[in-house]
């Protein structure tokens, strides 16, 4: 690697997941969002930095582990459940092993390749991580090669959240929560969904925060007009700055055409053994519902544009070598973008390259893979490019420009149209509502006695989880409609009885009790932090 | 190719099957009494040319003085001038076609017999984003037109990226 490098490339997975927890329940369908990203996601991204820290491969990444996520990867109950989750699927494996065997063998490779990798998920969760996946993402970041970002807190849309003292109250509680997990004060945040509008660096400012990240158009159509449009980062009025996705290197990665996950080699997700299996076979591992659903194992490749009965048996070790070769070709597209690029602005352009974390291992089941082949192959392939985090390439800019961005968000179009349509907008004036409400509430108690304490601290943590914009997206994206709705109507109506309770004076403790229960996250939270002062 | 029990030949799937229903399908939570909400009119940016406005009024015996039609007007104040959009009381809401970059304030209200206007609800002020570069170039960052032009490329038709996810991620 040379000394001075044409390009820096900043590599960024944003991990989150809504707060699903339902202690009400001995299973619940969608507490396995949060099991098959740990198997699938987060633990292959682990065992992906342990191996280039003990091949000494010099990498950097940056990565956000959301504070619901954390609350989640936290919590014993959980923790418990996923152990029986992954046995339950080390199980299911070992039986198909032996049902490939004994059928013509031609699905007998996959299915070793899952029963290796639930069987590696386990120790990995139970024998070295001890449970605490938070604690080994900690300890990577105390090498100095993994940033870890923080997130507003239950990653509501911050440009739909109408009062300034609530989106303050999203931002300070992500910074508290993340000190808890982590042992230090972030650098950065991922703005849920990319989510900006002007003045918001001013809240991320008072938090203590240095940086943050943008759609592209959130910083080429900011002004002034950025010099060095989305290579360099930019200071926003508050001062934090703000790095601006690069279109080419999201491209090769997102896109359903063009990008690398499409291959006809690789996995295909939709076809699953919970839906080829008899049913006799695959009813012990479904849920008590007895409904078919997606259970883990595929053993079909993309093949092409074919109806899934029409898919291929997959092949690992094809699809492991195309991995590799898509990272190379990663690297190369990077390398020559970062030599154009750097000849046109006469300095060392920033890449930056967000995507989200589930995509590697869950929807793309040879990311991680990928991910692993980015840095091993990046001195050979492309060693004038260097890795950096955001806080070094900060560190490397001879200065930034002063630029303010425009309000913008990475989704669909661009804007806030994914999160504010005929879909969901019907949540918007009771979401509001409370916010008023929550903001007058930590105004008119100062002081208050343990259980009104515990109450009020109560009701912000039930606007918090109504305000995920995970509820919204998914009303829009048609996907788990009606768990959606039930979250936001019941975290809302509990805040509804508490600030009644609140103002009456009489808290109905025994109600308390059980939505504390069911509700549970952020121990450290204090309902004061709504009235928005302070930083 | 065969194997013991994957007879996917009888059930042909024609594309990504959709989410089953999980156990609490059957419920959609409880009721959001609307009497709980403030008397507000909101204004939300949705897009560059779209806002989005809905409002509750407690008393809504004022909605037909003369049985005239309530509006909702739109004030472009960076421009200085308003229209108006006819809308139901009842609907609670509405979309409104604006500019891009621009400031926005919206009332509820009606048309009075003298052609003036009384307004009921006042929402907020809101800001549209650009489609485009901004006008304005930085005399200490100075960047040439076809730099620019170059940089700004990768955005196609010149608005934000789009990427034809495949994946139902946000």
């Amino acid at each position: 690697m040379t000394a001075e490098p044409t390009g820096t490339l900043c590599l960024v997975l944003h991990a989150h997941l809504p707060f699903i927890r339902h202690p009400e329940h001995a299973r619940f369908l969608e507490e396995d969002w949060l099991f098959e990203a740990i198997s699938e996601c987060y633990i292959p991204l682990l065992d992906v930095m342990h191996g280039w820290l003990r091949d000494n491969i010099d990498f950097r990444l940056t990565l956000t582990l959301s504070p619901t996520l954390c609350e989640m990867l936290a919590d014993p109950m959980l923790q418990d459940r996923y152990v029986a989750h992954v046995d339950r699927l080390i199980r299911l494996s070992e039986l198909e092993v032996e049902r490939t065997r004994a059928a013509d063998g031609t699905f007998h490779d996959c299915a070793r390749l899952y029963l290796d990798h639930f069987t590696r998920a386990r120790a990995v969760f139970v024998d070295e991580a001890k449970g605490d996946l938070p604690g080994a993402f900690a300890a990577l970041q105390r090498t100095g090669k993994l940033e870890i970002l923080t997130c507003a807190a239950t990653h509501a849309l911050l440009p739909l959240v109408l009062r300034p003292e609530s989106r303050r109250a999203q931002i300070r509680l992500a910074v508290e929560n993340y000190r808890r997990h982590f042992g230090r004060s972030p650098r950065g945040i991922w703005l849920p969904e990319c989510g900006y509008l002007p003045g918001l660096d001013h809240d991320l400012q008072r938090a203590g925060l240095q940086y943050f990240f943008l759609d592209t158009h959130g910083v080429l159509f900011g002004s002034p007009r950025p010099k060095f449009g989305v290579f360099a980062p930019v200071q926003t009025p508050a001062g934090p700055a703000a790095f601006g996705r690069d279109v080419a290197s999201s491209r090769q990665v997102w896109s359903a055409h063009e990008g690398y996950p499409g291959d006809p080699v690789y996995r295909e997700f939709y076809r699953d053994l919970g839906y080829d299996a008899p049913e006799e076979h695959i009813r012990p591992f479904l849920h008590p519902d007895g409904v078919r659903r997606n259970v883990g194992l595929k053993y079909h490749r993309i093949t092409g544009n074919v109806e899934l009965h029409a898919k291929q048996p997959y092949d690992p070790a094809a699809a492991r070598t195309r991995a590799g070769d898509h990272a190379e070709h990663f690297l190369t597209g990077r390398a020559q973008q970062a030599r154009t690029i750097g000849a046109w602005l006469g300095r060392t352009p920033v890449i930056v390259a967000p995507y989200d974390a589930e995509l590697f291992g869950h929807w793309w089941f040879e990311g991680p893979i990928f991910l692993d082949q980015i840095f091993r192959r990046l001195p050979q392939v492309a060693p004038d490019l260097r890795p950096v985090t955001p806080s070094e390439a900060l560190l490397r800019q001879p200065g930034l420009q002063p630029v303010q961005p425009s309000l913008s968000t990475w989704g669909h179009r661009g804007y806030n149209e994914m999160w504010l349509n005929g879909a969901n907008d019907w949540m918007y004036p009771h979401l509001h509502a409370c916010e008023e409400r929550m903001v007058e509430l930590a105004h008119r108690f100062d002081n208050p006695g343990t259980i009104p304490w515990r109450a009020l601290n109560q009701a912000a943590r039930e606007l918090l989880l109504a305000q995920a914009s995970d509820w919204s997206f998914i009303l829009s994206s048609g996907t788990a409609m009606p768990y959606a709705e039930k979250r936001v109507r019941t975290h809302l109506h509990r805040f509804r009885r508490l600030y009644e309770e609140l103002v009456a004076g009489q808290v109905d403790t025994d109600h308390l009790a059980e939505v504390e229960r069911q509700d549970n996250p952020f121990p450290e939270l204090d309902y004061s932090v709504f009235r928005g002062d302070g930083a | 190719m065969s194997h013991d029990f994957v007879d996917v030949t009888r059930t042909p799937e024609p594309g990504p099957r959709p989410t089953p229903p999980s156990v609490a399908d059957t419920d959609r939570g409880p009721a959001l009494p609307d009497a709980w909400l403030p008397d507000t009119l909101v204004a939300l940016v949705r897009d560059p040319h779209l806002l989005h406005a809905y409002w509750h009024l407690r008393d809504l015996a004022w909605t037909a003085p003369g049985g005239v039609t309530p509006l909702l007007r739109v004030f472009d104040l960076d421009a200085a001038t308003s229209h108006d959009v006819p809308v139901l009381m009842g609907a609670r809401k509405a979309y409104l076609d604006v500019r891009d970059n621009a400031r926005f304030r919206v009332e509820l209200g009606y048309r009075t017999s003298d052609h003036g206007f009384t307004a009921v609800l006042r929402s907020n002020v809101v800001q549209t984003p650009p489609t485009g570069p901004s006008g304005q170039v930085s005399a200490d960052w100075t960047v040439s037109p076809e730099q620019f032009q170059r940089l700004l490329h990768p955005l196609d038709g010149g608005g934000p990226p789009r990427y034809d996810k495949a994946y139902p991620t946000s």
